[in-house]
């Protein structure tokens, strides 16, 4: 905080005036600079960002009001204190209403004009200081993040970490599964021990026995030596499973078998080791669908899904996305050296009004290629990739592309013969239907939560297994791909399939949702 | 009749930014209002009321600033007579003479102060 060194900008047209005032700033611990006009001022608050602006009402060229106006539409942080002459009290009341910080009556002596400046450099350092403490809350173990959702994951992982019980973490893609384990891990037990991630998906089924828990020389083709799996590597410490339901069904009786006993053979051992381990796994699919399409060992799943964690979609993390692309902006702007330093309003818009389907690293991924391919010290809306800046365009109403269309529901007497729950649920398909799927801005539109829609898709889609249930049951099960995340399965007493996370709507009239 | 020059505003000046600065401070208000004489001419000259009353209004600051308070009480009335909703050409003529004659004599006492 010692650090902070501000920079003052005078505005005054007369050059007595001007070097007068520097002179008695000129034992404080400030930049000073100064400029004779308006313009001029705009041009050096554009470019040099001052924290305090002694700013003359009357100027040559533009009314003080408006250098006072450009720097609140820029929404900088900046401090105006307006300095001005005996008879024009009345304008400078009118510009602290305004917004001006304070202001001071000509002529000014050295002690009014120092002690106005520490003031406004105090108030200033006070709200840095609140920043920083805000930013420390925002940022846990790798996760940034304030809003109720995080917050709530936050105290889920504080509890669950000192535990050994095994966690289960669900969540979209690029939510921060692995993020989540982690954090799991520094505030476990065994934080001194080794956190081994392994993705079930990305190993070749043949190998993922021999990562899982190693092999000896000569147990397969190409075993030309004794190898460590990843259960020893994790023994006193934390083995991650992403992706767990990709585990092939063989490995998933071993696994079981392992995680029961703490157990295990490596390939083509039949010596019996032993290690501790504390279990963590995760899956961006719904395990319970996963068990219920025979994917995913039932026996397994219980013995696993002791403490469930569900990381939010970014979408449901409100001010999250701007408190995190500011976070990535920062980074990337300091790895690429560039001076990227805030977003404009318009881009912040866009941030809130996308859905962010990548979740978190899509976002980190756009302010990347947003670094890289632009410069400057602000990131405008016109900076972000077309196709963002379509998709929010799409949804909203054409004026500021930010905020989503209201639904329009024809008012004739569509409904004729319908009960209320027939109307209500051809109401929420019809607009996300209008949404193109997208539930967030569908719940937008509605005015509801967007849980309540889920909640109310959750309970159709089971009201529709429920009736397919004795299909499957008496059917071929090993066809019942409704959680696979492949082909959709068709529930012929409803209207919905289950495909992944959007939903659309088919010439037939079929939705899906995820 | 304000007085010309009130010192202990200079005198004040002098103990807040030191003695060694106050040359400069006094230079460059010697050199500024000296452009200043001609700068009012010319836009009397060109009728530019608006303009002479913004110049007034600035001299004004200065001067009460550096202690010249004769010509600021000059200036706040110059100022009003430029703003007037129709401005009297002539009467403003006659009170611009007054003005610079005392801005003049202004710049000599300010430019030939030294502390006592």
């Amino acid at each position: 905080m010692d650090s902070f060194i501000p920079t003052v900008l005078i505005v005054d047209d007369s050059a007595p005036l001007r070097l007068l005032y520097s002179t008695y700033l000129k034992d404080e611990n400030v930049n000073v600079y100064s400029v004779s006009s308006g313009r001029d001022a705009i041009d050096f608050i554009s470019s040099h960002r001052p924290d305090v602006i002694f700013l003359d009402l009357y100027l040559p060229d533009i009314s003080g009001f408006e250098v006072l106006n450009y720097v609140k539409k820029q929404n900088l942080d900046a401090r105006v204190i307006m300095l001005t002459g005996s008879g024009s009290v009345d304008d400078a009341v009118e510009a602290m209403r305004l917004g001006a910080f304070d202001f001071i009556v000509k002529p000014i002596d050295s002690a009014r004009l120092r002690v106005t400046l520490r003031n406004t450099t105090q108030h200033l350092k006070l709200k840095q200081m609140v920043s920083e403490f805000q930013t420390s809350q925002d940022v846990f173990l790798g996760f940034i993040g304030s809003s109720p959702a995080m917050k709530s994951v936050y105290s889920t992982i504080e509890r669950a970490a000192p535990s050994s019980a095994t966690v289960f973490i669900t969540g979209e893609s690029g939510t921060g599964k692995e993020v989540c384990a982690e954090a799991i891990h520094k505030l476990s037990k065994q934080k001194k021990g080794s956190f081994v991630p392994i993705n079930c998906a990305a190993i070749p089924r043949d190998l993922m026995e021999s990562e899982l828990f190693g092999h000896v020389k000569g147990a397969f083709t190409g075993a030309v030596s004794d190898k460590i799996g990843a259960v020893q590597r994790a023994d006193g410490g934390t083995l991650f499973l992403d992706e767990i339901c990709e585990l092939d069904p063989q490995l998933q009786s071993k696994l079981l078998r392992f995680i029961q006993t703490g157990k295990f053979y490596r390939v083509g051992s039949s010596k019996l080791e032993t290690v501790s381990t504390r279990i963590v796994c995760a899956t961006n699919k719904d395990p319970k669908l996963e068990v219920r399409a025979h994917h995913f060992r039932e026996d397994l799943y219980y013995r696993l899904y002791v403490i469930p964690i569900k990381l939010p979609p970014l979408r449901d993390r409100d001010d999250d996305v701007e408190r995190i692309a500011t976070r990535f902006l920062k980074n990337f702007s300091q790895e690429e050296n560039k001076g990227f330093t805030r977003f404009s309003i318009s881009a912040r818009q866009l941030l809130m009004a996308y859905d962010w389907p990548g979740n978190v690293r899509e976002l980190q991924n756009v302010i990347h290629q947003i670094v890289v391919l632009n410069d400057g010290d602000e990131v405008t809306d016109e900076m972000f990739p077309e196709s963002i800046r379509k998709d929010v365009l799409k949804g909203g109403d054409g004026s500021s592309g930010a905020q989503p269309q209201r639904a329009v529901i024809s008012v004739g007497n569509p409904y004729a013969g319908k009960t209320l729950a027939e109307i209500e649920r051809d109401a929420i398909e019809k607009t996300i239907d209008s949404c193109e799927g997208n539930i967030s801005k569908a719940a937008k539109m509605l005015g509801v939560n967007q849980s309540t829609i889920h909640r109310k898709l959750r309970s159709w889609r089971d009201e529709a297994q429920g009736k397919s249930a004795g299909v499957a049951e008496s059917g071929t099960p090993e066809k019942n791909t409704a959680c696979s995340g492949g082909s959709p399965r068709e529930l012929p007493d409803n209207k919905i399939r289950i495909t992944d996370r959007h939903s659309r709507r088919h010439d037939n009239g079929m939705v899906e949702y995820d | 009749m304000t007085e010309l020059l009130d010192t202990k505003v200079l005198t004040q000046m002098a103990g807040d930014v030191g003695l060694e600065v106050l040359p400069q401070l006094i230079s460059v208000f010697v050199d500024d209002s000296t452009a200043k004489l001609s700068q009012f001419r010319k836009l009397f000259d060109n009728g530019d009321w608006s303009g002479l009353a913004m110049e007034a209004h600035t001299l004004k600051s200065v001067c009460a600033t550096y202690g010249a308070m004769r010509c600021r009480d000059e200036a706040i009335a110059f100022e009003k007579l430029c703003k007037a909703a129709e401005p009297d050409r002539a009467a403003i003529g006659e009170k611009l003479d007054s003005l610079l004659g005392t801005l003049r004599e202004s710049i000599t006492a300010v430019g030939g102060f030294t502390l006592k």
